[in-house]
C-alpha cells in the first residue's frame, strides 16, 4: 500500500474509533462528525487502491470498509457502488461472501428508509390550480414559485375538494407512495 | 510464565498507529480491572497453544476512565481486539497490517512487516467481559467458527480470537484453507 493510502486509511480508522468513543459519550452530533470523515477518507482510500489494479485482500478489504462507514452515514447508493466495484472482476470466494452481506444490509437499509419516506407526512402549501376528476387529481402551485405539486386524492372526495377549494391557497399533508407520487392525506385553507 | 504486556500495544504496529494502540491498550486493562483483577492475572490460553500467561499493564483504574468507557461494551470490543494483536505477535510470525470496517466491528489484515502490501491471513475478533450461562467463550467461538467455517474454498488462513475477561481466557484458532 502506498504511504498516501495508507495515511487516508489510518486516519479513517481513527476516526471511526473517535466516533464510536463520541457515541459512548452520548455525543451524537461530534460521533456523527466523525463517522462522516472516516467515511470519506476510508473512501479516498478504497478507490485510490482500486484504481491501482493490485488484487490483494486490501483492496475488498478496504471497498467493504468504506461501503460499511458509507452506511453507517446513510449514503446508501454509494455504499452500494463501493460494494459493487469490489464485487467485480476476480475476487476469492470470502471476501465476495462479505460484501455480499454488506449488499444486503444496504437493500434493506434502503427498503426501511423508503417505508419511512411513504409514511412521512410532507406538507405542501399553495393554490390549488387545476384539477382532474377523471384522474382523481389535483395540481397545487406553491406560492411564489412556478413549482407545481401533482397530488392523487381520494376518488369519493375529489368534487368535495374541487368545490371547496379550487382558486384558494390551501395547506395539504401528503405522503409519497412507492412510485414517488402525493397521495393526500388531509387538506385545509392556508392560515 | 510468560508475559502479555498491554503496554506493548502503545508502540503500534505497522497497520496500527500509536495512538489507537494506546486506545486498545487502556481498554484491555479497563475490562480486566473492572472485573477486580489486578497487573500480574493469569489468562489461559487455548486454540493453536494451550499456555497460561501473565498480562500486565501500567494504568491506573480512575473515574474518568470509567466514565469514558461507560457500560464496557466498547471497552470490550476494544479490549479483545488489544489481547488479539498481542496474541498474534506472540503465537504467529505476523505483525498487524491493517484493521478494517465490517458492520459494528473490526477485523484485521496480518501478514509479513515486509512485505505490508501484501496480507496473507485475516483475523476476526470478539469479546466478552463476564462469561455467564447464555454467553460463554466456547459459544462465541462456535458462531465465529458456523461464520467463517461455511466458506470452503478461502484463499487464505483466517484466524479467530475470542477473549473473556471475567475469568481471563482467551481462544486463539485458525481456521486453514481447504483448498
Amino acid at each position: 500500500m502506498n504511504p498516501e493510502i495508507k495515511v487516508l486509511h489510518d486516519t479513517a480508522m481513527e476516526f471511526n474509533d473517535l466516533g464510536k468513543l463520541a457515541g459512548i459519550s452520548g455525543e451524537a452530533s461530534k460521533q456523527s462528525n466523525y463517522f462522516k470523515i472516516a467515511y470519506l477518507l476510508e473512501k479516498e482510500a478504497a478507490l485510490r487502491y482500486y484504481a491501482q489494479k493490485d488484487n490483494t485482500l486490501w483492496r475488498f478489504g478496504l471497498l467493504r470498509s468504506a461501503g460499511w462507514l458509507a452506511v453507517k452515514n446513510g449514503a446508501y447508493e454509494e455504499a452500494q457502488h463501493l460494494a459493487l466495484l469490489g464485487l467485480t472482476g476476480k475476487i476469492d470466494s470470502h471476501s465476495k461472501e462479505e460484501l455480499e452481506t454488506l449488499m444486503e444490509t444496504i437493500q434493506q437499509e434502503i427498503k426501511t428508509k423508503d417505508k419511512e419516506k411513504s409514511t412521512t407526512s410532507t406538507p405542501i402549501y399553495g393554490t390549488l390550480s387545476s384539477a382532474d376528476a377523471d384522474q382523481n387529481l389535483i395540481k397545487v402551485r406553491e406560492d411564489g414559485a412556478q413549482k407545481y405539486y401533482e397530488i392523487t386524492v381520494p376518488k369519493h372526495l375529489i368534487f368535495d375538494i374541487i368545490k371547496a377549494y379550487f382558486g384558494e391557497v390551501v395547506e395539504i399533508q401528503a405522503t409519497r407512495n412507492e412510485q414517488g407520487a402525493f397521495i393526500l392525506n388531509k387538506i385545509k385553507k392556508a392560515a | 510464565m510468560r508475559r502479555l504486556n498491554l503496554d506493548q500495544l502503545k508502540k503500534g504496529q505497522p497497520g496500527i498507529s500509536e495512538s489507537a494502540g494506546l486506545f486498545l491498550s487502556e481498554a484491555g486493562a479497563y475490562c480486566l480491572m473492572k472485573n477486580g483483577h489486578q497487573k500480574g492475572v493469569e489468562i489461559y490460553i487455548s486454540g493453536v497453544k494451550e499456555e497460561k500467561l501473565k498480562v500486565y499493564w501500567s494504568q491506573v483504574l480512575t473515574e474518568q476512565m470509567r466514565k469514558t468507557w461507560g457500560d464496557g461494551e466498547e471497552a470490550t470490543e476494544y479490549g479483545a481486539m488489544g489481547i488479539a494483536v498481542l496474541l498474534v505477535l506472540k503465537l504467529t510470525k505476523y505483525k498487524i497490517l491493517g484493521r478494517l470496517v465490517k458492520g459494528d466491528r473490526t477485523d484485521y489484515l496480518l501478514g509479513n512487516e515486509k512485505d505490508s502490501n501484501n496480507p496473507v491471513a485475516k483475523m476476526e475478533v470478539s469479546g466478552i467481559l463476564k462469561a455467564d450461562s447464555n454467553n460463554s467463550i466456547n459459544k462465541r467461538v462456535g458462531i465465529k467458527k458456523r461464520q467463517v467455517g461455511k466458506i470452503k474454498d478461502r484463499a487464505y488462513p483466517v484466524y479467530i480470537a475470542v477473549t473473556e475477561f471475567g475469568q481471563p481466557a482467551a481462544k486463539f484458532l485458525i481456521y486453514e484453507s481447504r483448498n
